[in-house]
């Protein structure tokens, strides 16, 4: 399973992809490079990581990145991960990103929506009748462009979407969107740390959450609390 | 069907990206040597118009509101308040705190601003002075 925590609204996929990695020690496995993507390096222990990297256990691998994608270049850079997803023959993509709502801080139990293009594959291991579907949207940006390729694909995917704070990194949602995930045994992991750390968390996620919060005003993200006037 | 913009559009499309990503890093640097010149962390804020007046939301993690100072001049607004969190000290020092200084709209009346605190994160809420005339439509 393919497990995407790309940046997006508040973080949530990002700091829920860094959780499942700690919780299951998940080693290093991919180091993702791209003439697409901006020129930063990681140091880390005296070796210099990709800002985008993949970590494995078992069947479950998470993208996990430090840098947003650069908005110019989410679709090439989404066919491209999709094109090499396609060709691992993952059994299924999970992308886990937030919903803005700007009514989070009197919120204390974030909703989670999804939308899927495989809805029995995932119905055996989720109950996704506890969750709302996302049925009428707008998505904008990296993951977005993940998702329409991974539909265009054809590969089992479920994005799931926590209502979330627009503008801060929210454990708290990405905590909702894992603990609705739970009936999927390689995402099964304690959620008390990231409940106990949120505070760490976000103060730890702040700078990513700038950049991305200046990359996401540049897909005009804003969007996402339109609605559709599709009405067939 | 594909449909793709001319490369001559595109490559104005890049150029605009590229302008706004460069000014944006002014803007980032500038602000994060702010914070290593005055050891201090800009929180993250929001602001939001309500239907009478204003809201401001700023995340201050790890801070309790008897920890918090405000102080309200003119069309100013300094928070302040002590960061405790082991990730603000590992970057800015021990004696880390968290500084920012918001400018206001005009108009706000003083005496009905009010501030509360959940879970680190602040809210201030302004009300508009009162004035104006309501007009009767013909």
């Amino acid at each position: 399973m393919f497990f995407d925590g790309m940046p997006d609204t508040g973080l949530v996929g990002t700091i829920a992809a860094q959780h499942v990695v700690a919780s299951k020690n998940m080693s290093l496995s991919t180091r993702i490079d791209s003439d697409l993507l901006p020129p930063v390096v990681v140091v880390k222990d005296m070796d210099l990581l990709e800002p985008m990297v993949l970590y494995r256990s078992g069947d479950l691998s998470v993208l996990t990145s430090e840098v947003p994608i650069p908005t110019e270049i989410a679709k090439p850079f989404a066919k491209e991960l999709v094109g090499w997803i396609s060709s691992k023959k993952f059994r299924a993509v999970i992308s886990l990103g937030g919903v803005a709502d700007p009514n989070r801080p009197e919120t204390e139990n974030p909703e989670v929506l999804y939308v899927t293009n495989a809805a029995k594959v995932f119905s055996s291991e989720i109950d996704l009748s506890k969750l709302k579907t996302l049925d009428s949207a707008f998505l904008v940006g990296s993951k977005a462009a993940f998702l329409l390729e991974c539909f265009r694909a054809n590969i089992p995917t479920l994005g799931v979407f926590a209502q979330s704070f627009p503008n801060y990194p929210d454990p708290g949602a990405s905590a909702s969107a894992l603990s609705a995930l739970s009936g999927m045994k390689e995402l099964k992991v304690d959620l008390t740390e990231l409940v106990k750390s949120g505070e760490e968390m976000r103060v730890r996620f702040r700078d990513l959450m700038r950049r991305t919060t200046g990359e996401m005003e540049r897909a005009q993200k804003s969007r996402e609390l339109e609605s559709p006037s599709l009405v067939v | 069907m594909s449909f793709w913009l001319s490369d001559e559009s595109d490559d104005k499309f890049r150029k605009m990206m590229a302008e706004a990503r460069r000014m944006e890093d002014r803007t980032l640097r500038a602000l994060k040597e702010f914070e290593h010149t005055q050891g201090c962390m800009v929180p993250l804020y929001e602001f939001r118009a309500t239907p009478d007046g204003y809201a401001i939301t700023v995340d201050m993690p790890g801070v309790k509101k008897d920890e918090v100072t405000l102080l309200f001049e003119g069309d100013h607004i300094a928070i302040t308040a002590p960061c405790v969190t082991e990730a603000g000290k590992k970057r800015q020092g021990k004696k880390v705190r968290y500084f920012i200084d918001l400018t206001l709209p005009r108009g706000i009346d003083e005496k009905r601003i009010k501030a509360s605190m959940k879970g680190g994160l602040l809210k201030i809420d302004m009300k508009k002075a009162a004035g104006g005339r309501q007009l009767k439509i013909e």
